[in-house]
């Protein structure tokens, strides 16, 4: 009896793993695992990478990037001083995700206004 | 023996799976949210990483149920920006002020309960609680809550000579405990629950097709 509990949830779990995913995911989740335990500049630009790699896969492989990939990724080159490509970056994530449009605009106003900055 | 163990075991899993009450799902119909922000988790565990680690195993669940969720990375820094570092004053702040700030059309706050292992004679037992609650941002309703706990009991299922080495080098390895794991089970069990998890978001086929299911 017992041993039949075990087995349906058991099952039930691993049918739960087994269904399509709408995104690929790559090491999105390790990426930000990656900057939380690795401060140095080393982990970051482990992290980074690990981003990079999550977005050329899901493009060569014709499928979606999950939300806040871009945006994400975007925002990691604006802290490496990477303001143009930055900007470029959020701007993919408010046209792939119109949720983000409000926000992504007024991050990249943000940015705009400290590059005309002396 | 074998027997008492799958009894245990059986109850173990079954604490795991728990379903928390029913709920209406009313209100989450009627302001069916497109985006979620999730803020920091309020944390009431001696595990100060805990929150920042369970955040990176939430993106996944909630947007493969349809959602837009907002880039976690980012939007903890701007609310940092704001002075927003502290659970409690994120809880006091006024709903609307979220969608204000990132456009989100709710707000997904989380507390962790339990972040914890327990080492026995031959074994141990990590344990992960996490409650969740989707805010609307527009009216402020309580779109969906849920709560879930997961254990994981490691070392004692060789039995034998060889039992006892693995549950001794699993206790040795205390610091390499990694709750991720736990943490991705904890969200993905509590959202995608049957009739009490959180209906399809706009990315999903099911989208506005699976009403039935939560009445």
């Amino acid at each position: 009896m017992t041993r039949w509990v075990v087995l349906a949830v058991v099952t039930a779990s691993a049918l739960g793993g087994c269904a399509p995913r709408l995104y690929h995911w790559g090491q999105y989740e390790d990426s930000l695992h990656t900057r939380i335990t690795d401060a140095s500049p080393e982990g970051r630009q482990k992290a980074f990478r690990m981003l990079e790699q999550t977005i050329q896969g899901a493009e060569q492989a014709g499928q979606r990037v999950p939300p806040g990939a871009y945006a994400d990724y975007g925002y990691l080159l604006y802290q490496g001083n990477r303001h143009a490509d930055a900007v470029r970056y959020l701007r993919k994530e408010a046209e792939l995700y119109p949720e983000a449009k409000p926000l992504m605009d007024s991050v990249i106003s943000r940015i705009e206004q400290k590059q005309t900055k002396p | 023996m074998t027997l008492r163990f799958l009894v245990a075991t059986g109850a173990l899993l079954l604490t795991g799976c728990a379903t928390t009450p029913k709920w209406d799902y009313t209100p989450f119909f009627e302001n069916h949210p497109r985006s979620i922000l999730v803020v920091p988790a309020s944390n009431t565990t001696t595990a100060v990483d805990a929150p920042e680690i369970w955040s990176t195993t939430i993106t996944m669940p909630l947007a493969e149920r349809g959602y837009y969720v907002f880039p976690l990375y980012l939007t903890t820094d701007l609310l940092k920006d704001l002075g927003l570092t502290n659970e409690a004053l994120l809880e006091q702040l006024v709903p609307s002020r979220f969608k204000e700030i990132f456009g989100a059309d709710a707000v997904f706050f989380v507390t962790i309960h339990d972040w914890s292992t327990k080492y026995l004679v031959l074994a141990s037992n990590v344990t992960v609680r996490v409650s969740y609650k989707l805010v609307d941002t527009r009216t402020g309703l309580v779109l969906w809550q849920g709560e879930q706990k997961v254990i994981r009991q490691s070392g004692a299922g060789g039995g034998g000579i060889a039992g006892l080495i693995a549950a001794a080098v699993s206790a040795l390895a205390t610091t390499a405990v990694d709750y991720r794991p736990l943490a991705r089970e904890a969200n993905t069990t509590s959202v995608g629950a049957e009739k009490r998890g959180l209906p399809a978001g706009p990315y999903h086929p099911d989208y506005q097709k699976d009403y039935a299911k939560y009445k």
